[in-house]
């Protein structure tokens, strides 16, 4: 690294404990050295604290107009959101097995029909999480299925 | 009575937090606060009136729809302001590649950077004695005479206080070109102040 970079990162604070001392030698023992370090101190100085100042152009309503349009009923992003994405395969197997679960509901309630009294027979399908309602007086069964998608 | 708040009486941290519950008159009050300081260095940037108000509105909008993302570590006004610089960056490069061109070429095009302990002034600061608004008037014309590349690397480093590393990697360049830029940058930039203030004496 060239001397004008190294005392120029000095003055920018970016330079090692190692390299800063190195660099201060050099200022102690080179006059141009230090005066390139003092013109590119004032040069940071004067830069940095005056930053130009400008006016937006446009009217405050014009302005905001714009931007109230394109945010109204926009979407709000989140933090990296985790989306829980359904396996292809549920979305086959979760229809078939809750037209086999009726089946079964509805042969299991057609074989029970003759015994049943005339209360409701409500009945839990194990492995579905689903339950049936047979109502014997008006011949009707209500099948529910926990398909758990939500 | 009315439950409104006074919004201009309101700090930005709670202008912020009533934004967040979806308040559109405390955004409102947050862009009318901001616009002008995004608008000057999008401008500072572009060196483009509409641009530069293209991109401050974008910010605005962007800033609205990830105020979750937002947790105070820095003010309102700095998350807002790297906003507006990413976006401007992000529209440099564009417009780059559609010149098919790139920062490094327009070092080589200047015969790359010219290293020498003299910083080429004849008088030391020769900002000495200017009136504030004058001397950032002149900071601004000298500014527009810069390279896009240099004038980013200045304004990435003196305005937005930016580390060399980080000014290297939102540059996609290498920390030596990020050095030797900022120091043909800051030689120019002291040689064009010279210039302008020769130029209202004479």
């Amino acid at each position: 690294m060239e001397p004008e970079i190294k005392i120029q990162a000095y003055v920018d604070g970016e330079l090692s404990d190692r390299e800063r001392t190195r660099v201060e030698a050099l200022l102690n023992k080179d006059a141009e050295a230090r005066a390139l370090y003092e013109a590119l101190k004032a040069m940071r100085e004067v830069v940095s604290e005056n930053e130009p100042v400008m006016k937006m152009p446009e009217t405050r309503e014009f302005f905001w107009s714009k931007i109230e349009r394109e945010i109204q009923g926009s979407e709000r992003i989140t933090e990296a959101p985790v989306q829980e994405k359904t396996p292809w395969w549920m979305k086959f197997f979760v229809p078939v097995g809750a037209a086999a679960c009726l089946l079964a509901v509805l042969t299991v309630s057609t074989q029970q029909g003759a015994t049943q009294s005339a209360d409701l027979s409500v009945t839990e399908v194990a492995t579905s999480g689903g339950f049936t309602v047979y109502a014997p007086e008006e011949n009707m069964t209500v099948v529910w299925v926990d398909t758990g998608v939500n | 009575m009315s439950d409104k708040p006074d919004y201009p009486e309101l700090e930005d941290v709670e202008l912020v937090a009533r934004s967040k519950k979806g308040d559109m008159h405390a955004y409102e009050e947050l862009v009318h606060r901001h616009r002008d300081k995004l608008y000057a260095r999008a401008f500072s940037m572009m060196r483009n009136d509409e641009e530069a108000s293209d991109m401050a509105q974008v910010a605005f909008i962007k800033g609205w729809q990830r105020l979750e993302q937002f947790h105070g570590q820095a003010s309102f006004s700095t998350w807002m302001t790297r906003i507006t610089i990413n976006l401007c960056l992000d529209l440099i490069r564009k417009k780059k590649r559609q010149r098919a061109d790139s920062i490094e070429r327009i070092e080589e095009d200047l015969g790359g950077v010219e290293r020498q302990m003299d910083f080429g002034l004849e008088v030391p600061n020769p900002w000495a004695g200017l009136e504030r608004t004058e001397l950032r008037v002149r900071i601004d014309e000298a500014l527009k005479k810069l390279s896009e590349a240099h004038r980013t690397v200045i304004i990435l480093h003196e305005f937005e206080r930016l580390e060399y590393k980080e000014i290297a990697k939102r540059l996609g360049i290498s920390i030596g070109t990020v050095m030797s830029r900022l120091f043909y940058a800051r030689r120019r930039l002291a040689s064009l102040l010279a210039g302008l203030k020769r130029e209202r004496e004479e």
